[in-house]
């Protein structure tokens, strides 16, 4: 028990940083005032007033993880390798990025543009979540 | 197949609207270009044609042909010339009323010995449509960029936006897909196989063009008619350039895109209403590629048709001495983005983008032109002084 108290308070120190990091790049996205609210799931409707919550609403949500991508006609070669993976975008991956350099970060890059969310449920993917090829 | 409009005045009175004259044979107009075209850059170039009639230091008539992209481009790599009947920029004097949305006249081709063609235009990358290297003698100049979307009727559809994968069940599965509302492949408009706008939408929601459920039609005109006049609006979907899409958005509506990875979907333009394709130029609108000029070169590179190098030099705003004609402000206006208004780029259709600095930044000339104002950051200049570390480019401080 007693070995294990420094890692113990190591790994709450990173909890701690993880956070504050966090929380900093939450706040570098929702300066931008003017951007929309995410918009309800599925509803296609964008929303074009107040600030950006800079929260990640749709994390774990999307319909096209990177795993996701395995087809031949959707091929994960095809895609950009720059997105972070599934535990890392849980943890740390803020909701959009300030200072984009790649692919990944340039789509989701902050914005102050309108925006319409787009999750649709009930597509007939594959059970792994990979797109079907097209007959 | 000339036709003339008729028309019923509010009166009753049968107006009759004639179609400009045609010319004799296209050789014999003054100046000529002879350029094959994808059927996108038509609005383009129709005001970069009158204009260039009217110019005194760079007159020319532009001669030309719309047809698919990847046929432009294996005309261009082979040297075939024209063999059908081409249409032409009449000048003021001939037709005082022509204006770039009115029909083009056309004149005559040798159908024996043909047209040899000057200029050849695609509205995706050469390698969407072969993997073969230009043969010597052809050189490509990379234009303007053109967008491409998803439209659906307005009023009639309520749909803002598709995903990739929505797009993707919606045209490879149809029915199957399950992409509600668009569930019925007679009600999706799209593009043969040859031409940009699906090649380019394919490669963004990567389902091979080959693919595609619905109904190809040969014209974007068609795709705007048969999209907008739908009995079934809510299931009507088809695809355009955006070019063709500005001219008619009082009746079609361009559907917000998200792309694979991207957590939002969005319009070409910051709003679903401006025009300042913000968000094609940094890179939040996937869906589009640049133009590519194709014509014959020297050993240098270096265009040897005179007229052909005088287009390209327009379009890619390079400043042509003494010249009358400001290219860029047509590239604009044909709803295309001029390079050097681009913040990202890519290497192929559908692939990753890269941040993307211009030699000679137009951002600020580009949104004034688009949009009718400059942003509130873009400082007005006439010389450098007034532009810090800047440049002064257009009338607008740029960073370099």
């Amino acid at each position: 028990m007693r070995s294990t108290l420094p890692s113990l308070r190591s790994a709450a120190l990173a909890l701690l940083v993880t956070a504050a990091l966090a929380s900093a790049a939450l706040l570098a996205c929702s300066n931008d005032s003017d951007a929309p609210h995410d918009a309800p799931v599925d509803s296609g409707q964008p929303v074009d007033t107040g600030a950006d919550s800079g929260t990640p609403a749709d994390a774990g949500s999307d319909t096209l993880g990177s795993d996701a991508l395995s087809s031949d006609a959707l091929s994960s070669d095809a895609l950009s390798s720059d997105a972070p993976d599934a535990i890392d975008a849980a943890e740390t991956v803020p909701e959009c990025y300030t200072n984009p350099k790649t692919h990944y970060e340039i789509i989701n890059a902050c914005t102050d543009a309108a925006r319409v969310d787009k999750h649709p449920s009930g597509l007939p993917f594959l059970p792994d979540g990979a797109l079907p090829p097209p007959p | 197949m000339r036709k003339r409009l008729l028309a019923l005045g509010a009166g009753g009175v049968v107006v009759v609207a004639a179609a400009p004259a045609r010319a004799g044979n296209c050789v014999d107009l003054p100046n000529p270009v002879v350029i094959e075209s994808a059927d996108t850059q038509e609005p383009l170039l129709k005001s970069l044609g009158q204009k260039l009639r009217a110019s005194s230091a760079t007159p020319m008539t532009i001669v030309y042909v719309t047809t698919g992209s990847c046929t432009a481009i294996s005309d261009a790599y082979a040297g075939n010339a024209l063999k059908v009947t081409a249409k032409y920029v009449p000048s003021a004097a001939e037709s005082p009323t022509w204006t770039p949305t009115s029909p083009s006249p056309t004149c005559a081709v040798d159908a024996t010995a043909g047209l040899p063609v000057d200029l050849s235009i695609s509205a995706l990358f050469v390698s969407s449509c072969t993997s073969t290297a230009a043969p010597a003698g052809v050189g490509a100049f990379t234009g303007p960029i053109q967008g491409y979307g998803f439209v659906v009727p307005s009023p009639g559809s309520t749909q803002l936006g598709i995903s990739a994968e929505e797009a993707y069940f919606t045209f490879g599965f149809g029915a199957a897909g399950l992409a509600t509302p668009w569930l019925d492949p007679a009600f999706y408009f799209i593009r043969p196989t040859t031409k940009s706008t699906l090649l380019s939408l394919a490669a963004a929601i990567r389902l091979p063009g080959a693919k595609w459920l619905g109904q190809q039609l040969a014209a974007s005109t068609d795709v705007v008619t048969q999209v907008s006049t739908s009995t079934s609006p809510e299931k009507t979907i088809g695809i355009l350039g955006l070019e063709i899409y500005d001219q008619n958005r009082d009746k079609l509506k361009v559907l917000a895109f998200q792309a694979p990875q991207q957590k939002h979907g969005f319009w070409p333009d910051s709003t679903q209403t401006a025009r300042d394709r913000r968000n094609i130029r940094d890179g939040h609108y996937l869906p589009w590629a640049p133009t590519v000029y194709l014509t014959k070169v020297d050993g240098a590179g270096a265009p040897t048709s005179a007229r052909a190098k005088t287009i390209i030099d327009l379009v890619l705003g390079n400043d042509l001495a003494g010249g009358d004609v400001d290219g860029l402000k047509q590239v604009v206006g044909a709803g295309l983005v001029p390079d050097c208004a681009m913040r990202v780029k890519r290497d192929v259709d559908g692939g990753d983008l890269s941040l993307y600095t211009p030699a000679h930044p137009c951002g600020c000339y580009y949104e004034a032109n688009a949009t009718g104002s400059a942003p509130a950051a873009c400082v007005a200049c006439t010389t450098d002084t007034a532009c810090g570390t800047g440049k002064c480019r257009r009338g607008y401080c740029e960073v370099q």
